[in-house]
């Protein structure tokens, strides 16, 4: 910890420099301006400079030679000589406490990538889990053929009746001039295949890398897809998600084990959402890989299930009271196939509560964009 | 191929279908002839497609519709149609279709298949496409689909597979993938597979190929035989 010479509030207590110590009016001020952080110096009512440098606040010390001085308002404390400091000092105390920011961040993001590349080397999280328990799945996933008959033909017979019946060259423009009803059979066909197909992963992982489903393709492209199959369910709560940035890269990957994780995302994202809530998607190029990210309100996840969540069939416990329906192998088979291309998807929460919206909460994963088997 | 000072040379851009540009030089004269591939409608006229699959095939009016020529088998009707390449394209589901001939079902059809006439197109489309146990099945085939999968998917998969017939890369391709071979017996093999499809002659592909395993020049002679057919088409 840098030494700090002046008067300073950090987390909302006030502490006093080493040069300069807080004027007494200060601890009962009721307005606390100086709370308001700025990079700029500015000037209390009564008088005193602050400024702030990240989450530190300088303050209660007065700098006559910064344009901030107001000569009418220090009138009643240029008697506190105690309190005066050149604004050069103030700049290089101002530097410093940067300094320290930087560094403090910096050790931050390498204990994070630490953790990072220690979750991703370490032998608990692996898929033989899902072996000793196959037997079990497979049984209750007997459903899954049966299933994937009955909507083959609901979707087949949906396509003949928007294929014949409405004009048109494309499929899509098709469907917009379909009924609401015939809309809502085309996309539920559609997303009950989605389901299937997590399935299919969840039953035998070997599918993520098999070299038969590996293709390259642009990211980009199938996210915006599944966010366009997400659209109705979002509207229904009138959501209206934001996608931001712009990816041309393209990765070497079965791209629909990749489209589990998006679907997964979007889904928890929509599923936990409250009405009118907010959702942001962002996607983005970098070095080497793709950012991936979902940002919405959701369930508080705490600390200590942070991993769990990431388990087969666990689920947070206030998520579990928001949506009790769910059961919870979403993350865990995204979590999977994101390992299983090199990388891992990883959350943070704000620990702020947002009135009947929840704790805003960031999925996001770095798709590598160099070649893997 | 240089004789005489006659130049022979057999060019196809990917996706235009076949394209033969023959020239022959006899000094001072000189002679072209070419040969235009076929539009995508003309092969779209041209082609027969078969489902064999014991449930409905619902898209079959559409394809129709579209102007393909589809015939719809509930079970195998008659092998010999698909050992001799009658049709351009056959869509084969894995189950309940084929079982008096194989005991793996369709599986047991497609092996079959390709034994027989390796250079016929065939999509595998079934349900069970989740399933790895299938997955000899998926990867035999030229292409697999779901059967939820959209009409503007199947639709999209069945054009680009006949434009494919109609260009000899596919065939070239399919005797490159005969894993047997050594490079030389490869590179030897393949062109005069192109030299057989240029001139229309299979015997300068039964004197390439007489040196390797009797199963692979057949398998050769199969494929440039089912080139030649469509050329002649």
């Amino acid at each position: 910890m840098t030494n700090i010479t002046l008067p300073h509030v950090i987390n909302g207590k006030l502490h006093d420099g080493l040069i300069i110590k807080w004027p007494q009016r200060c601890h009962t001020c009721k307005t606390n301006e100086c709370r308001n952080h700025t990079n700029e110096i500015g000037l209390c009512s009564y008088g005193y400079n602050f400024t702030a440098i990240n989450k530190t606040v300088l303050a209660g010390f007065i700098c006559p030679d910064h344009q901030s001085s107001s000569q009418a308002k220090t009138k009643n404390i240029r008697k506190e000589k105690q309190q005066t400091i050149n604004i050069h000092l103030v700049e290089s105390q101002k530097a410093s406490l940067r300094q320290v920011s930087i560094k403090k961040s910096t050790a931050l993001q390498e204990i994070k990538n630490s953790a990072r590349d220690q979750f991703l080397n370490q032998e608990s999280f692996r898929d033989e889990f899902i072996l000793e328990i196959k037997e079990d799945i497979l049984k209750g996933l007997s459903f899954v053929h049966d299933y994937k008959q009955i909507n083959a033909t609901i979707s087949q017979n949906i396509n003949v009746i928007i294929e014949t019946k409405y004009l048109g060259l494309e499929f899509d423009k098709k469907i917009e001039q379909a009924t609401q009803q015939e809309q809502a059979i085309y996309w539920a066909s559609k997303f009950l295949q989605e389901k299937l197909n997590v399935a299919k992963y969840l039953l035998n992982p070997d599918w993520i890398t098999r070299e038969s489903e590996t293709t390259s393709f642009r990211f980009h492209g199938l996210a915006l897809k599944y966010v366009k199959l997400y659209n109705d369910l979002f509207k229904r709560k009138g959501i209206t998600p934001s996608v931001s940035g712009n990816s041309y890269k393209n990765i070497l990957a079965n791209p629909e084990a990749i489209s589990v994780i998006i679907q997964t995302l979007l889904d928890n994202a929509q599923k936990y959402s409250k009405k009118s809530g907010k959702v942001e998607i962002h996607i983005s190029d970098q070095v080497d890989h793709i950012f991936f990210s979902v940002e919405s309100y959701g369930p508080r996840i705490l600390d200590s299930e942070r991993e769990l969540i990431f388990q087969p069939f666990k689920r947070a416990k206030d998520a579990i009271k928001s949506q009790e329906e769910g059961a919870g192998y979403g993350l865990y088979i995204s979590q999977l196939i994101a390992k299983r291309i090199g990388t891992i998807i990883e959350v943070e929460q704000e620990a702020q509560l947002k009135e009947r919206q929840g704790h805003w909460t960031t999925f996001s994963i770095r798709i590598p964009t160099n070649s893997w088997k | 191929m240089d004789v005489w000072g006659s130049e022979q040379r057999l060019e196809a851009p990917p996706s235009a279908g076949l394209f033969y540009w023959r020239q022959l030089v006899i000094w001072p004269f000189r002679k072209t002839t070419t040969f235009i591939a076929p539009s995508f409608e003309e092969i779209k006229k041209r082609a027969k497609i078969l489902v064999i699959d014991d449930s409905d095939f619902v898209y079959a009016p559409l394809f129709t519709r579209d102007g393909y020529t589809i015939e719809k088998w509930d079970d195998v009707e008659n092998l010999e149609k698909l050992e001799n390449n009658y049709f351009d394209l056959i869509l084969l589901d894995i189950q309940g279709v084929g079982q008096s001939e194989s005991e793996e079902e369709g599986f047991g059809i497609l092996k079959h298949i390709r034994a027989k006439s390796p250079a016929q197109i065939v999509i595998a489309f079934s349900n069970a496409d989740w399933s790895l146990k299938y997955q000899d099945f998926f990867d035999l085939a030229d292409r697999k689909l779901a059967k939820s999968q959209d009409y503007v998917e199947f639709k999209r998969i069945v054009d680009d597979l006949l434009i494919q017939r109609f260009n000899y890369r596919f065939y070239i391709e399919k005797i490159e993938k005969i894993q047997n071979l050594s490079h030389t017996e490869r590179t030897r093999i393949t062109q005069a597979a192109q030299n057989s499809m240029l001139s229309g002659k299979i015997e300068t592909t039964s004197i390439a190929v007489k040196d390797i395993s009797k199963e692979d020049a057949q398998l050769v002679l199969a494929i440039v035989q089912t080139a030649l057919a469509v050329i002649a088409l």
